[in-house]
This record gives structure tokens, C-alpha cells and sequence, in this order.
């Protein structure tokens, strides 16, 4: 009984951080979800309209859907993760709240909280594709659907602890956010393409580009994934490695900032 | 006062270097229960990286900081904090996340247990006292200076800590909030918390604290009550106030003649950078400052000697020993030595 109620009292304050940060990241949450529906809604009904057709097939749609969602869960994600530390030293707020709490539980909190709301905008996107994909062309594709959001989530919350890894040392949340579009948009594609020239064998497995891409191959129907990726488990394993470096590495980091 | 019995925060040889710069020097000082401690020194003194080494934001390079656990020991606050007795922070000009006082005091006392059926009467009560109670459910991005700063006030006491460290608390406020606060310091000395007040406001730290740190460079030059750090100048001084002014053309002989009466009791060795005389008349505020040996018995016998001997001369309204022009002397003159 006693050791429930420690665990209690240490997981308490992870639990108001995670509330509290709900709150202020709210508004962000609502504008992108808002841009989600918008992608696609542009990407059927404006389609249509202005194009007088849609793709061929669902699987296809699927993947226009996501291609463009790829790009906004980039930018999201660097927008809710960016300034989980460094916005604590930039606005000064930490000031009000480290003397009070856990370093750890302060970041475990925060990352949960922004976690949890990016996933929410994937949910969102992801359902809406099916409501507008069933409403184009009937009966949706479960099966290559969530395997997609599956690999969605994994990248959400690989490139999540990259951020709260940058976030964690540098002063400014824009850097941040300058930093990772610029590496997720143009600096792994330029890395992987050295990469690849000259090791043709091998396949670029560190790369968080090589991960989004299979988001949207995974996605076709007829999309065989020995002929381009190395198995899912492996890229799994990478991942979690990922993961769990770049936040250890902040909350280590994060203990050693100074004020 | 008979809590002042335990040593609740003890600071011993601590240290802090950003680079070659020396922040804090060697800095041993420590606090009972009930006590409340000003620190006073000139900008970049060390006063705020003191604060912030107490409050965790900085680790100190040498030196140890201890603070009273909930078994009535002291401990390293380095080691697990989840037995220390709660302490609460105003440092520099608080930030705020952009939310309403309400929900940003119930995050700060939930993040420190404070309990949850009294939180709303106590969230209510402070805002009051403060005068931000209209101001509940207003984003905070819309307060003014002042108004953030008597947040950041509260915030520091919502979750009724036992500790409190202020880093000027008065900035930014106006005269009726600065009375506010101040009064509620003494509140809760009077219920036994320990208050740390790190200001450049001297009459504030005149009026409310039990003792002093005068901080230079990094190091505390003085550490004790205001009466024992009084003791280190060598002139004190009182004021009477007079009922009405002494004629011009008597003014050269009522001093004369209070130099003779009171010659046993005046400072002789009348520090020029202070007064260049030992008694001083002075037409527009009606009053005569009086520069004594700062004996206390001294005090009574120039009172008598005031009324009975100068009763045709001049009536004495009131009289007083500023506390404040004290310890700005005693601040200047140890500073600058």
C-alpha cells in the first residue's frame, strides 16, 4: 500500500504537467487539426473541381492524403516539441517552475502531453481519410490504412525526442524549428543521396526521409516492402533507439542547464 | 518568537564561478525558523545567484547547502528533495506561461500537493489580499508589471512553503501594493516561516527583517541583526521634530547652547563624510538631527535635557533613530571600504 502511494506521488506531478501543458497547447491543436481537414479536403472536393478528377484508386488517395500530411506532422511536430525546455529558459517561465519540480517529470509531462495532441491531429487526418475516401470510393482499406498510421505514430515520436533533444541545449524554439524542416525536408534526402552513392548495397536505415517514405509506401496495396526496405522489425529497433538516445540525452542535458 | 529554535537553511563555504568570474565566495550563512533575512549588496553583489543556487537553477562549484527535511534533519539539497520542507520562490521578474492566475496557481500547488479542498478558498484569499481577484480568470499576457509581480508573489506562497525566497518582491509596485506585501511578510514571520529578501528597497529591509547579509563581490561582508550591524558605525544619529521652527535670530544660540548641554553625549570623532557638525538645525523640515555616541542611555538624558533645558526655546513634536539613513550608511561605508 505504501509503495502505491509513492508511485502515486511521483507520478502526480507528471499528470498536472501533462494536464497543464494541454491546456496552453490547445489552440495549436485545433489550428492543425483544422489544416489536416483543409489538406484534404482541398486534395477531393477543390480536386474535382479544379483538376475533374480524383486518383485512380483509394489506395492512391490514401496516399496523396498522407503525402501532404507527412509535411504537416514535420512542422507540427517541431512547433508542439520545439520549446518543451527551451522556451522554459528563452520565456524565463522556468524561473516560476523548476525550483518546484522534477526536472524529469517537468519533460516526461510536457512530452506526453504534446505526444498525445500530435497523435490526436494524426487520429484526426487518418479518420478523416477514411470518412472522404468511403464518400470517393467506397469501403476503405484497413489493412495497408493502419499500418501506415502505425509507422505515423513511430515517426511521431521519433522525431519528437529530436526535438526535445535540440530543445533541451539551444536557446531559441524558431532555431529549433528552422533546424529540424531544414534536416527532415532537405538534410537527410541530401545525406541519404551520399549515402547511397557510395554504399548502393545499403540502405540508409538511420534516416528519419527513408522512415517517412515508407509512411506512404506502406500505404499501396501492391507495395512490396523486401524490394525497398530492409523489415519492419529493423526499422522498429532503429527507431527505438532513436528514441530512446535522443531523450535520454535530453533529460540529461536538461539536468545540467543552468539559469 | 519561540520558534526561532531550529536552524531551517544552512549555507556552508558555497561557491559559484561562471568562468573566471567569481559569483558567490565562499558564502556560509544560515536561518532559523521564523527568521526573516535580508540580503542587501549592490548590483551583482551575488544576492540573485545566492537565491538561485538555493532554488536549484544553479549547482554550486564547491560548498554545500543544506535544508531542513520533514524528520527535523538537515540534508544536502542535492540529495532526494521529495523529504525537504517545502519551499517557495520569487526570483527576478516573473514569466508566466500565457493562462489565467487561477489556473497557473492551481498548477503551482498541485504540483506541490498542496491540498486540493482548500486550494480554491486559498487561490480566492491571496488574490484578495492582492487586489488581482477581478483579474482570476484574465490571461495573464494582459497584466501589467506590478500585477505580474504580485502574482509572482502569491505563486511563491500558494502552496504555504516553509521557506520563501524573494529576489526584490517589490519591483514594479506601487506604494499601496508594496505595504501589502510587506505586511504580509510579517504575517507570515509571525507564523513562522522563513523568509529570504534579496532588495535595494533598505527601508523595506529596515522594516521587516530580523537580520541582514550585506553582500560585496560575492562574499558576505556582514552577516547579523541591524542593531549589532548598527554597532559597526560609529555614529547614530536622532531626529526631533519640532513643533514649530525656531526663530532665525535665535538659531545660533539654542545650538550653542545645545552643544554645551549635550557635549558629554555627542560623537567626537564625527565622521566629515556624514555631518560636519554634531548638531544640526534644519528650518524647513522644523527638525534638529543630533549626532550622539550611539550609547543607549545617552539617548534618555539628551531626551530630558531637550525638554527640561530648551522648554522656552522650541517643543518637541516627536523623535526618532532612522533605521534606513543608518543602514545606508552602514551599507556605503562597508561597501566602499
Amino acid at each position: 500500500m505504501k509503495s502505491l502511494n509513492n508511485i502515486y506521488f511521483r507520478i502526480k506531478p507528471v499528470y498536472h504537467i501533462f494536464l497543464f501543458e494541454l491546456t496552453l497547447q490547445v489552440k495549436k491543436f485545433i489550428i492543425f487539426s483544422g489544416i489536416a481537414f483543409l489538406q484534404l479536403f482541398l486534395n477531393s472536393y477543390i480536386r474535382i473541381l479544379l483538376m475533374k478528377a480524383l486518383p485512380t484508386s483509394l489506395d492512391l488517395f490514401y496516399y496523396d492524403g498522407t503525402n501532404y500530411f507527412v509535411l504537416i506532422i514535420n512542422i507540427a511536430v517541431s512547433l508542439f516539441f520545439s520549446g518543451i525546455i527551451c522556451s522554459e529558459y528563452k520565456d524565463k517561465t522556468g524561473l516560476v517552475i523548476l525550483p518546484l519540480i522534477d526536472k524529469n517529470k517537468l519533460v516526461i509531462g510536457k512530452y506526453i502531453a504534446n505526444l498525445l495532441l500530435v497523435i490526436g491531429i494524426t487520429i484526426i487526418h487518418f479518420s478523416l481519410l477514411i470518412l472522404f475516401g468511403y464518400n470517393f470510393y467506397g469501403e476503405p482499406i484497413f489493412n495497408t490504412w493502419i499500418l501506415s498510421f502505425w509507422v505515423v505514430i513511430l515517426y511521431i515520436i521519433t522525431l519528437g525526442s529530436i526535438v526535445t533533444f535540440f530543445s533541451s541545449f539551444m536557446s531559441s524554439s524558431t532555431l529549433i524549428i528552422v533546424l529540424i524542416l531544414g534536416l527532415t525536408f532537405i538534410g537527410f534526402d541530401f545525406i541519404d543521396g551520399l549515402f547511397i552513392s557510395l554504399f548502393s548495397d545499403l540502405k540508409p536505415i538511420y534516416s528519419l526521409s527513408y522512415l517517412s517514405k515508407l509512411i506512404l509506401d506502406i500505404i499501396l496495396i501492391d507495395f512490396d516492402i523486401s524490394q525497398k526496405y530492409i523489415s519492419i522489425g529493423a526499422i522498429l529497433i532503429i527507431m527505438l533507439i532513436y528514441i530512446i538516445i535522443f531523450f535520454i540525452l535530453a533529460l540529461v542535458l536538461f539536468k545540467r542547464r543552468e539559469f | 518568537m519561540n520558534y526561532i529554535s531550529d536552524i531551517i537553511l544552512k549555507l556552508e563555504n558555497v561557491c559559484k564561478k561562471f568562468g573566471n568570474f567569481i559569483a558567490v565566495n565562499n558564502v556560509s550563512i544560515e536561518a532559523k525558523r521564523g527568521e526573516v533575512i535580508g540580503f542587501v549588496g549592490p548590483n551583482g553583489a551575488g544576492k540573485t545567484t545566492t537565491l538561485k543556487l538555493i532554488a536549484k537553477l544553479l549547482k554550486p562549484n564547491s560548498g554545500n547547502i543544506f535544508i531542513l527535511n520533514r524528520r527535523g534533519k538537515l540534508q544536502n539539497l542535492q540529495e532526494n528533495p521529495k523529504n525537504l520542507v517545502e519551499m517557495g520562490f520569487l526570483i527576478d521578474i516573473p514569466h508566466f506561461y500565457n493562462s489565467t492566475p487561477y489556473r497557473l496557481l492551481k498548477y503551482i500547488a498541485n504540483l506541490r500537493n498542496y491540498p486540493k479542498e482548500k486550494l480554491n478558498e486559498r487561490i480566492s484569499e491571496l488574490l484578495t489580499t492582492f487586489n488581482l481577484i477581478k483579474w482570476k480568470y484574465k490571461k495573464v499576457k494582459t497584466f501589467s508589471k506590478g500585477m505580474n509581480q504580485k502574482l509572482g508573489f502569491i505563486a511563491a506562497i500558494i502552496h504555504d512553503p516553509e521557506i520563501i525566497i524573494l529576489d526584490e518582491p517589490q519591483t514594479g509596485l506601487d506604494p499601496n501594493a508594496r505595504i501589502d506585501v510587506r505586511k504580509y511578510i510579517k504575517k507570515l514571520q509571525n507564523v513562522g516561516k522563513t523568509v529570504f529578501l534579496a532588495s535595494h528597497m533598505l527601508y523595506e529591509i529596515t522594516e521587516i527583517c530580523d537580520k541582514i547579509a550585506l553582500i560585496n563581490q560575492g562574499s558576505i561582508i556582514e552577516f547579523d541583526t541591524l542593531d549589532n550591524l548598527e554597532n559597526l558605525i560609529r555614529t547614530k544619529e536622532i531626529i526631533f521634530k519640532l513643533l514649530k521652527p525656531i526663530p532665525v535670530e535665535k538659531k545660533d544660540s539654542i545650538i550653542k547652547r545645545l552643544i554645551q548641554n549635550l557635549e558629554p553625549y555627542l560623537e567626537k570623532d564625527l565622521d566629515p563624510s556624514i555631518s560636519k557638525q554634531q548638531i544640526i538645525y534644519n528650518s524647513k523640515e522644523k527638525s534638529i538631527i543630533i549626532y550622539y555616541n550611539g550609547k543607549e542611555e545617552s539617548r534618555s538624558d539628551i531626551l530630558n535635557i531637550l525638554i527640561n533645558n530648551f522648554k522656552s526655546d522650541f517643543i518637541i513634536d516627536s523623535f526618532s533613530i532612522p533605521k534606513t539613513s543608518q543602514l545606508e550608511k552602514l551599507y556605503s561605508q562597508i561597501i566602499n571600504e
